[in-house]
């Protein structure tokens, strides 16, 4: 079958549906009749629509972040709570590292005013 | 263009109008008629205009494959939102749809059958070269593209139908003639 009698063939066919479809078609003036009552329809007065709408989805939009922080921020606070136990905990046998005398090795003894008093006197005798 | 005259065209395209877009509604009658009066509609308030650049047949066809198109996109938004309008339910019974169909020979529902099997830009590249008697040059213009776009698409159009139609035996000899052949046999 050659190409060109095949595209006879489609032709042929598309031009029967052609024939098809022009039966069907809705009349020109019915078509047009809507379109020119449309056309002198008042305009629409749900114009005030489209900032609502608009200031409604911002709306929306804000909610949903603020959940989700607040959502986040609950999920970090037993995380918080879990590292600072962690960073507190102490060995149940850390007692046994202190000893009696450990609070005499850690600490400088202080020079108060009787301690300068004793030493003014032993200078004294001395000279 | 002066109003009376921009009628005038517009009465004596409205068939192949309206059969275009039959072809850029998915062949939905109901459809195809509301967004032909939006194409009527947009010519009149000044929505679409003829500038004189292109032929009046191919301005006017892409505005009906735009139209057609936001329309669609529309359609997809409202099904997105599972909002059904009553018009949808109503068109499923559509007596007209119904009468139609009988009308259409089984050729022809084949036909449909292997357009429907093609991609949407193929389907547009043979429908307005063989239905509307377009060339292809014209055809790219209605559906903006380029040329060379629109050669492939209709290329590749023709020989996938070809194909899909000659496995139907649509391209063998009359439908009628074999069928009374075969019930002849015992």
């Amino acid at each position: 079958m050659s190409p060109g009698s095949d595209e006879a063939k489609l032709k042929k066919l598309f031009l029967e549906r052609k024939a098809c479809d022009e039966r069907n078609a809705p009349s020109f003036a019915r078509t047009w009749q809507v379109a020119v009552s449309r056309s002198t329809e008042p305009p629409r007065t749900m114009r005030w629509l489209a900032p609502v709408a608009l200031v409604a989805a911002l709306a929306i939009i804000a909610t949903a972040i603020g959940i989700m922080l607040h959502a986040r921020m609950r999920e970090s606070q037993p995380a918080q709570e879990a590292s600072l136990a962690l960073t507190q905990w102490q060995s149940p046998t850390a007692f046994l590292l202190t000893t009696t005398d450990s609070t005499l090795l850690t600490s400088v003894p202080s020079l108060d005013r009787s301690w300068m008093q004793d030493m003014s006197y032993l200078t004294e005798r001395i000279e | 263009m002066d109003a009376a005259k921009l009628r005038a065209e517009l009465e004596r395209l409205h068939a192949d109008s309206y059969g275009w877009t039959l072809a850029c509604c998915a062949r939905d009658p109901s459809e195809a008629e509301d967004v032909l009066q939006t194409v009527y509609w947009k010519i009149l308030a000044g929505k679409a205009r003829y500038d004189g650049r292109a032929e009046f047949k191919t301005w006017l066809f892409s505005v009906i494959r735009k139209t057609a198109a936001d329309a669609w996109r529309r359609k997809l938004l409202r099904r997105m939102w599972f909002v059904e309008s009553e018009d949808d339910a109503a068109e499923v019974a559509s007596p007209e749809r119904t009468e139609v169909a009988i009308e259409r020979s089984e050729t022809q529902v084949l036909l449909e059958q292997a357009l429907l099997s093609l991609p949407r830009r193929q389907q547009q590249a043979l429908h307005l070269v063989f239905y509307h008697d377009l060339s292809v040059q014209q055809a790219a213009e209605v559906m903006g593209v380029s040329l060379g776009s629109a050669r492939t698409h209709y290329e590749r159009g023709k020989a996938g139908l070809r194909q899909w139609l000659t496995e139907s035996r649509v391209f063998d000899e009359p439908r009628i003639g074999r069928s009374e052949t075969e019930k002849a046999l015992p």
